[in-house]
C-alpha cells in the first residue's frame, strides 16, 4: 500500500471513526423518511446531495489543504519533504487517504441519492448527475490540497506560519465555481420544470463550440473532467516543487493557452453585433488577464528569484537562457499572451468598430498592467500580506478612483481610474502612466532588502530555516 | 563524501552564506559550529537538497544536490534543529512509515523498524504512542526515523538542544555508535561540549563564512586544517603538537633551561609547561631525550588534546592553539 495513503488511514480513519461517519447518512436519512415518508420524491435525493455537498465539496477540500498545512504545524513537514516516495505517491496518498471519511459520507450519501433519482428520472439521467459530483468533488479536493501546498510556499517566502483559515480556499473554490457556471451558462443548459411529473430536466439545446455541435450535457460533463484532471495535474506540480523538482516550464504557458482556446471555441451569440474574431479574441485575452491575476496572487514573493530573474534579463550580464527560463514568475506567461490578445484584438476592433473601441482595449490592457503592478508592489513590500487584502484595495482603487474622477473631473473624469470609453485615449494614457508607476513601486520593492525583527522568531518556530 | 563549492544562500533580507566550500570526508563526524545566525542550518537544509543555493553547488558521494534532489533526499537522514513526530501514531507505526517513505521494501520495513528501534534504544517502546514520549525519547525516535533506512550520511542539527544531561551522554554514546559504523554525521551545535565526544573534525562558520581556514581535523593528538580538496594544509599552515611536560619540583630558572633547549614554551604553571613541537612524532622522541640529557627532572610527558572549544577560539582568532599563553 501507498505509505502516505497508509499513514493517512492510520491517523484519520481508524474503524471506529469510519463507523461513525456510515452512520451519519443513515440517520439522515431514516429521519427523511420518518418525517416525509415517501410523499415528496426529491426529498431523499435533496438530502443526499446536501449531505455530498457538504462532505465532498467542503469538508474533503479542507482534508487535503490541512494534509499539508498541518504537516507544517507538527513540524513534519521537512521529513516529508525528504522521503523517497515519487510526487505522484505522495499526492494521491494525501488526496486518498486525508479524504477517507469525507469521501465515505459522501459516496453513501450520492449513492442513495442516485438510486432514488435513477428511480424517478432514468438511469443515464442520475448517472450523468453522479458524474458530475464525483467530477466537482475530485476537482475541489485536489484543489484544496494545490491551496494547501501554495500556502506553505507563500508562508515559507514571507516568513511567517501557514493561513490557518482557510479564506485562500474559499476563494479558489468561488472562482472555481463560477468558472463551473460560466461553463455551465455556456452549455445553455436552461433548467425547465416539469411541475406536473415534478420531475427537473436540463434544456438539450445544442452547443455550438468551434463551430462544431455537441450535446451540452455530454460536453459540460467532459468539461467538468477537464477541469479536475488540471486541478489534479496541479497539485502534483506544486508537490513536485515542495520536492525541490523543477517542472517543465512550459505546461503552465500551455495550460493558459489551452483555456485560452478552450473559452475562445464559444462561438459569438447570433444577437449581438460583435464579430466572431473579436468575439474569440477577448474571451481568450480575459482567461489570459485572469490567468495573470491568479499567477502573481499565488506565487510567492519571493524577492531573491525575482532579482535572478531581472539579472537574467540583464543585456549587460549576456542574457542567462536558462536562468530566465527557470525564475520566470507564472505571471509572465499569461501577461504576454494577453497583451498579444488584447492587442490583436484592439486592431480587429479598430478596423470594424473605430478608433475609440480599439483604444478602450487597449486602454483595459494598461490598467490590468497596473493591477498587476500594485499586486506586485503590495506583496514584495510586506510578502505575508494576504491576498483577499490585496484584491481590496484593487477595488477600492477603481470604486474610490471612479468617484473621486466623478466628483471632481466631471464624466470624463473616472477615464484617470477605470477603463472608460468616455473618452478612451485619456483612460490608455492614465492607464499607461499609473501601470508605468506601479511597477516602477514595484521593482523598488523587490530591489530592496526584506529586514525585519519580526521575521527571525517566526522563521525559527516554522519550518523555514533558522539562519 | 560531502562537496561544497562556493554556497551562496540568499534571502530576502540578507546573504546567509557567502561562498562556503569545504570537502567532508566518507566515515568523519564533522561538528558544524558557529554562533546563532552563522549559517548552520542553512548550510544543512542545502546539503540536505531542501533549499537550492542561489550560487555554487553540493554534491552528497557525488550526486549534485540540484541535479537530483530526490536521489539526496532517498541517500542521506535529516534530522532539522526543530522537528515533529506524528504524535497520534505509535513508535512502531512511525518507524514503519519512515521505513517505507524512504524506500524499504515492505517485507523488510517491519525489520528495519525494530532494527532501528534497538539502534536507538526504543525497542521496549514500540507500542507507545509518539506522542505520550518524554523529550529525550523523541529525540531518539527523531534519529530512529532519519537512520531506519540505513543512510551513509546522517544531518544532525543541533540535536541536544534541550535534552538532560544523562539524554545528552546517551546520545554521543549513539554518534559514537553509528560513527563507527561507518555512517558520515555532520552535528550542528552552538554549544561545543555537546562536540568534543564525538567529532572527528570540525567546520566554523561565521556570518556565513567558514572561519580558520576549512575543516579542522580532530585526531586525538592535534588540530589540523585540511583544505577544501580534503587533503592536509600546506606545512605552514599545519598546527604543532602541545605536549605537558610535568617536573619533580619548580624551577626558578626553567623558562630560560627549556629555551637554552630550543624549546617552544607555550605555558609554565609551577612545575609544568606546556610545550609546542613540530606536528611529528620524531620530534616527541627527541624532545623528550633532550630534557632528560639536560638533567632536567622530568616525571610526566603527555601529549595534550585541546578543547573544541579552544580549538574553535584560535582558529576563529586565526592563531594556533595555546599561542598568547605564552607565560
Amino acid at each position: 500500500m501507498n505509505p502516505e495513503l497508509q499513514r493517512n488511514l492510520w491517523l484519520d480513519a481508524p474503524a471506529r471513526r469510519l463507523i461513525g461517519t456510515a452512520a451519519v447518512p443513515a440517520v439522515v436519512f431514516l429521519l427523511v423518511w420518518l418525517v416525509d415518508r415517501g410523499n415528496h420524491p426529491y426529498a431523499v435525493v435533496i438530502a443526499g446531495g446536501a449531505m455530498f455537498v457538504g462532505a465532498a465539496l467542503i469538508w474533503a477540500p479542507r482534508e487535503t489543504r490541512a494534509s499539508a498545512i498541518d504537516e507544517v504545524y507538527a513540524r513534519t513537514w521537512d521529513f516529508q519533504r525528504t522521503c523517497a516516495l515519487a510526487p505522484w505517491t505522495l499526492t494521491w496518498g494525501k488526496l486518498v487517504g486525508a479524504t477517507a471519511r469525507p469521501w465515505l459520507l459522501a459516496g453513501l450519501s450520492l449513492l442513495i441519492a442516485f438510486l432514488q433519482l435513477a428511480s424517478i428520472t432514468s438511469f443515464s439521467h442520475a448517472l450523468f448527475w453522479a458524474i458530475v459530483a464525483a467530477g466537482l468533488g475530485v476537482l475541489m479536493q485536489a484543489s484544496g490540497l494545490a491551496v494547501g501546498l501554495i500556502e506553505i510556499r507563500k508562508s515559507r517566502a514571507a516568513g511567517r506560519p501557514p493561513g490557518a483559515r482557510a479564506l485562500g480556499l474559499a476563494i479558489l473554490a468561488l472562482a472555481l465555481l463560477a468558472a463551473g457556471a460560466i461553463v455551465w451558462a455556456h452549455t445553455h443548459m436552461i433548467w425547465s420544470a416539469n411541475l406536473q411529473g415534478g420531475v427537473l430536466t436540463p434544456g438539450r439545446q445544442p452547443l455550438v463550440w468551434w463551430g462544431a455541435t455537441y450535446d451540452p450535457v455530454r460536453f459540460a460533463a467532459v468539461s467538468l473532467g477537464v477541469f479536475a484532471f488540471c486541478a489534479v495535474g496541479w497539485a502534483w506540480r506544486l508537490m513536485r516543487i515542495e520536492l525541490q523538482l523543477r517542472n517543465l516550464p512550459w505546461a503552465w504557458g500551455g495550460f493558459v493557452a489551452i483555456a485560452a482556446l478552450y473559452a475562445a471555441g464559444f462561438d459569438a451569440n447570433s444577437n449581438t453585433d460583435i464579430g466572431v474574431l473579436d468575439h474569440r479574441l477577448a474571451l481568450a485575452g480575459a482567461v489570459c488577464a485572469v490567468c495573470a491575476y491568479l499567477g502573481a496572487l499565488i506565487e510567492p514573493a519571493d524577492a531573491v528569484r525575482a532579482r535572478q530573474f531581472l539579472a537574467a534579463l540583464n543585456p549587460l550580464d549576456g542574457l542567462d537562457l536558462q536562468r530566465l527560463v527557470w525564475t520566470t514568475p507564472l505571471v509572465a506567461k499569461p501577461l504576454a499572451l494577453t497583451f498579444i490578445l488584447l492587442v490583436w484584438d484592439a486592431l480587429i476592433r479598430h478596423r470594424d468598430a473605430g478608433a475609440p473601441q480599439a483604444l478602450l482595449t487597449l486602454a483595459t490592457l494598461a490598467f490590468v498592467l497596473r493591477d498587476l503592478g500594485v499586486i506586485a508592489a503590495l506583496r514584495f513590500g510586506r510578502p505575508g500580506r494576504g491576498d483577499f487584502g490585496i484584491l481590496m484595495r484593487l477595488a477600492l482603487l477603481y470604486v474610490v478612483g471612479a468617484l473621486i474622477g466623478r466628483l471632481f473631473g466631471g464624466a470624463a473624469g473616472p477615464a484617470l481610474f477605470i477603463p472608460s470609453p468616455t473618452p478612451a485615449g485619456l483612460s490608455l494614457v492614465a492607464g499607461g502612466v499609473q501601470a508605468g508607476a506601479a511597477w516602477v513601486w514595484a521593482a523598488w520593492r523587490i530591489a530592496q532588502p526584506r529586514v525585519s525583527a519580526k521575521v527571525e522568531p517566526v522563521l525559527r518556530s516554522e519550518h523555514a530555516p533558522s539562519i | 563524501m560531502i562537496d561544497a563549492e562556493n554556497v551562496v544562500y540568499d534571502y530576502s533580507s540578507g546573504r546567509a552564506l557567502r561562498g562556503v566550500s569545504f570537502v567532508v570526508r566518507a566515515g568523519a563526524v564533522l561538528a558544524l559550529v558557529g554562533p546563532n545566525g552563522a549559517g548552520k542550518s542553512t548550510l544543512m537544509r542545502c546539503i540536505a537538497a531542501l533549499d537550492a543555493p542561489t550560487e555554487g553547488a553540493i554534491a552528497v558521494q557525488g550526486i549534485d544536490t540540484q541535479d537530483d534532489p530526490r536521489a539526496i533526499h532517498a541517500s542521506l537522514g535529516y534530522l532539522p534543529d526543530i522537528y515533529g513526530l506524528y504524535d497520534r501514531l505509535s513508535v512502531r507505526q512511525c518507524l514503519l512509515y519512515a521505513a517505507r517513505s524512504r524506500g524499504v521494501p515492505s517485507g523488510d520495513a517491519p525489520a528495519a523498524a525494530e532494527a532501528a528501534a534497538a539502534r536507538v534504544g526504543l525497542s521496549d517502546r514500540m507500542d507507545s504512542l509518539a506522542g505520550h514520549l518524554s523529550r529525550g525519547l523523541r529525540q531518539r525516535l527523531g534519529i530512529a526515523q532519519s537512520l531506519v533506512h540505513r543512510p551513509r550520511v546522517l544531518l544532525l542539527d543541533e540535536p541536544a538542544s534541550g535534552l538532560d544531561p544523562e539524554a545528552r551522554a546517551s546520545l554521543s554514546e549513539l554518534i559514537r555508535s553509528l560513527a563507527g559504523d561507518g555512517m558520515t554525521l555532520i552535528v550542528s551545535s552552538h554549544i561545543l561540549s555537546e562536540l568534543e565526544d564525538y567529532c572527528s573534525e570540525m567546520l566554523m562558520l561565521r556570518e556565513g563564512e567558514v572561519v580558520g581556514g576549512g575543516v579542522v581535523r580532530l585526531d586525538g593528538t592535534a588540530h589540523r586544517i585540511v583544505d577544501a580538496e580534503g587533503g592536509q594544509a600546506p606545512e605552514g599552515s599545519a598546527q604543532p603538537v602541545l605536549v605537558r611536560v610535568s617536573f619533580a619540583a619548580p624551577a626558578s630558572e626553567l623558562l630560560d633551561q627549556l629555551g637554552a633547549l630550543g624549546l617552544s614554551v607555550r605555558r609554565i604553571e609551577d612545575a609544568d609547561a606546556i610545550l609546542a613541537l613540530p606536528p611529528d612524532p620524531e620530534a616527541e622522541t627527541t624532545t623528550l631525550s633532550a630534557l632528560v640529557q639536560a638533567g632536567l627532572p622530568v616525571r610526566g610527558f603527555a601529549l595534550v588534546r585541546p578543547t573544541l572549544e579552544e580549538t574553535y577560539r584560535a582558529a576563529a582568532s586565526g592563531q594556533a592553539f595555546g599561542d598568547g599563553d605564552q607565560a
